[in-house]
């Protein structure tokens, strides 16, 4: 069971998380973490975090890796050949779900994704950033100060590190939303159709709309995509014109007083990724 | 001194005459790391200096493993609806986006395992293992020239393309 209130982001190199998919899937059932660092480097990764090894933990919080054991879950295993066949789009998803496993109904557990989340938000609302390590530090500053409000907790502490582990993952977005060169965060024009059809599936989640039904396209719910997947507002329909041409569980719409919608009819699976 | 026509002749009669014992110790070190290396699907960095013998394990590799080799990935077009268990891929450039496109053209033909030579390390989430040449390593490259009646010296070659082809000294 994950521990409660904890809201440090671990420091999961991506490239470490690749590794481990690789070392499990080849070694399952390794026991301690020296083990996958060593067989992870007999298959001729490297890993960048051999101490802690921290991807494992936030593999195993996503339910790619099991709780219990260190073998991957189904849904680990079709991450692993998403990131084979489509390596652009793994970090992104990754992303998707760090972002989303928080829920309202049960705050008190993966509070390390409320503070990615917020963090993600708080990026998306300044619309462009600089992320060097004075910006790094306001921001951990004031997401401590918004979870310390929202949790009614003053033993909440977030540091730049946490902050960090977010950037880890943003940094490997595709498109892009940092610029490398300049330290700058930027929202995107465009996003993967597949994170966009994951925060689609959010956003019905967040406002209890069941599946099929249509679901009106307000500026607040087009926003509360946008800032999953970081994506300009400007550019929320372009991305939809292909999220709807790629999935046939997806429609947009404009009628019957309704004004804009968009239905989903079911929830987006790995499957349908990989 | 040698000339081109000779060059080639020379290459041709390596291929020809090559078997796994031609291997030299290095490269039997860093087969066998790729073979552990490619006993999942997915893709796999050999990567070295230039002249240090990536070219020649590329061959052997896909001879182990019964994979095809290409020189360049510009050449996977001429292995469309080829059923190909694994791709060995020479001459690739080692930067992310060039690498992400050659994994891109692999899904496209549903090829799952391969080995992409580069003489940088790839700058993304990959395996790799790195081929290097030792004093050892030039001996058993010298016997197998030898062997086919392509007798050579050391003397002043820093790599293996030099001393097949002497003109690569005086920057022909």
């Amino acid at each position: 069971m994950p521990s409660d209130f904890v809201f440090h982001i671990r420091n999961a190199h991506p490239g470490d998380m690749v590794a481990i998919f690789a070392t499990l899937d080849t070694y399952p059932n390794l026991s301690t973490i020296d083990e996958v660092v060593s067989y992870a480097e007999t298959l001729g990764f490297t890993i960048r975090d051999r101490a802690r090894l921290e991807a494992l933990m936030t593999a195993r919080e996503l339910n790619l890796v099991e709780t219990d054991a260190n073998l991957l879950t189904t849904r680990g295993k079709l991450i692993s050949e998403l990131e084979m066949n489509k390596p652009d789009l793994f970090p992104d998803i990754v992303h998707g779900y760090q972002y989303i496993l928080w829920d309202e109904k049960v705050p008190q557990i993966h509070c390390f994704s409320w503070t990615y989340r917020t963090i993600c938000n708080n990026l998306w609302q300044r619309g462009a950033f600089k992320v060097d390590s004075q910006g790094k530090k306001d921001l951990a500053s004031e997401i401590e100060g918004l979870a310390r409000m929202r949790f009614e907790r003053s033993d909440i502490s977030v540091s730049t590190k946490t902050v960090g582990g977010t950037f880890l993952w943003l940094d490997e977005l595709f498109p892009r939303v940092i610029k490398q060169s300049s330290e700058l965060f930027s929202r995107r024009t465009f996003c993967p159709p597949e994170l966009f059809i994951l925060s689609a599936d959010f956003v019905y989640r967040l406002y209890e709309t069941d599946y099929g039904v249509n679901f009106l396209l307000t500026d607040e719910r087009r926003d509360a995509i946008c800032q999953v997947c970081l994506l300009e507002p400007d550019s929320f329909d372009r991305v939809l014109e292909y999220a709807v041409a790629q999935f046939d569980y997806l429609e947009k719409g404009i009628g019957g007083g309704w004004g804009r919608y968009l239905t989903l009819y079911r929830a987006p699976t790995l499957e349908d990724f990989v | 001194m040698i000339a081109m026509s000779e060059f080639i002749r020379l290459l041709n009669q390596i291929k020809t005459h090559r078997t796994e014992a031609w291997l030299t110790p290095s490269q039997v070190e860093a087969m066998t790391a790729l073979q552990r290396a490619l006993r999942i699907p997915g893709v796999v960095n050999l990567l070295g200096h230039v002249g240090v013998g990536k070219t020649f394990l590329g061959w052997s590799i896909a001879d182990k493993m019964s994979y095809r080799y290409i020189p360049h990935i510009e050449q996977i077009n001429d292995l469309q609806d080829m059923a190909i268990e694994g791709l060995v891929v020479d001459n690739c450039l080692p930067d992310r986006t060039a690498h992400r496109d050659v994994r891109k053209q692999l899904s496209f033909q549903n090829i799952r395992y391969a080995v992409v030579i580069t003489r940088r390390m790839i700058d993304d989430y990959i395996p790799y293992v790195e081929l290097k040449l030792a004093d050892q390593d030039w001996y058993k490259v010298m016997e197998n020239l030898g062997s086919i009646g392509a007798f050579r010296e050391r003397a002043s070659v820093t790599d293996l393309w030099q001393l097949l082809n002497p003109h690569l000294l005086q920057g022909v």
